[in-house]
């Protein structure tokens, strides 16, 4: 039952040169498709809009932050406490962010602002560091 | 040693048969094509800015499913791939806006848009009008730029906003 070496067989070569055409035309069309780009998205909600619902009970506190032209931030909170500070540095923010979770763990979302001249790169690096604390974004100031 | 370098090698005799070995060139093209299946999108969702967009970085989840998208580039913006309202300097036309600073002509394509989904949404259950839209916009774009098309959104009832970016590795 074993197969030995054929003997007498004829010299059999794969002609390679359709399989060629074929993967190249698979690998044009490939690059031409294929997305490198991994995008994703962020999550946003408009300050004032949406649905509202009436048995919702109101955050303890309401806070705005804003993005101002010369990259200073202004944070405000309403409500249980009131805070006004004007932050410099991007540590800082996070610093005051992590306090206000602290003390109210169950405050969500936050409203981000801008002045009119602040790039969209900006406040996408705001709301960055924004979302590791409050989870919730609302975009405001119109 | 000097005398072998000096030496000429005898060329061999012509037999004028020759014959390109494609074995290797195969070789190479199954590993790029296996390379480019592996690294292809198999996102469901199909996100291609306009040449020219350049979206910010941050660190964010996947697209989950289509919805309609409203493009911000440098001279225009672009709702489903038409025109909807030109820019100049990355900003509106002050002719465009009304008083609640709302883009007049962006308006018009979105409502449009807003009736479409609603008349899709009520011939299948399956397709919600549930106000999401993605946002596409140009890092250096103005939030000035940027309130007036969440604005011109919103008014027409997309509220829930999916702001486009490249993750970051």
């Amino acid at each position: 039952m074993s197969i030995g070496p054929i003997e007498g067989g004829q010299d059999v070569e794969l002609n390679l040169a359709p399989i060629i055409d074929a993967f190249t035309v698979l690998i044009a069309f490939m690059l031409v498709s294929a997305s490198f780009l991994a995008v994703g998205v962020l999550d946003a909600g408009v300050a004032a809009g949406g649905k509202a619902t009436d048995k919702a009970k109101p955050p303890a506190i309401t806070l705005h932050l804003h993005l101002q032209a010369d990259q200073k931030i202004r944070l405000e909170t309403t409500g249980q406490q009131t805070v006004k500070l004007t932050l410099t540095s991007e540590d800082e923010l996070k610093g005051q962010l992590n306090k206000l979770k602290t003390r109210f763990p169950d405050v969500k979302t936050a409203i981000l602002s801008a002045d009119d001249a602040v790039a969209y790169e900006d406040v996408i690096k705001e709301m960055a560091v924004i979302r590791a604390s409050f989870p919730g974004v609302l975009l405001g100031g119109f | 040693m000097m005398r072998r370098f000096g030496k000429k090698k005898k060329a061999k005799p012509s037999t004028g048969d020759v014959s390109l070995n494609i074995t290797a060139m195969a070789d190479i093209f199954t590993i790029i094509l296996v390379f480019l299946l592996k690294s292809y999108s198999t996102s469901a969702v199909s996100v291609s800015p306009s040449a020219g967009t350049t979206l910010p970085g941050a660190d964010a989840t996947p697209p989950e499913y289509e919805t309609l998208k409203i493009e911000v580039g440098e001279k225009a913006v672009i709702v489903e791939n038409t025109t909807a309202a030109t820019l100049v300097d990355r900003k509106f036309a002050s002719t465009d806006l009304d008083e609640k600073r709302v883009s007049r002509s962006l308006n018009a394509v979105l409502a449009k848009e807003r009736k479409r989904q609603e008349i899709i949404s009520r011939a299948n259950a399956d397709v919600k009008n549930d106000g999401k839209v993605m946002i596409m916009a140009d890092k250096k774009t103005p939030y000035q730029t940027l309130k007036t098309v969440l604005a011109s959104a919103a008014v027409n009832g997309f509220t829930d906003f999916k702001l486009v970016v490249v993750k970051n590795e």
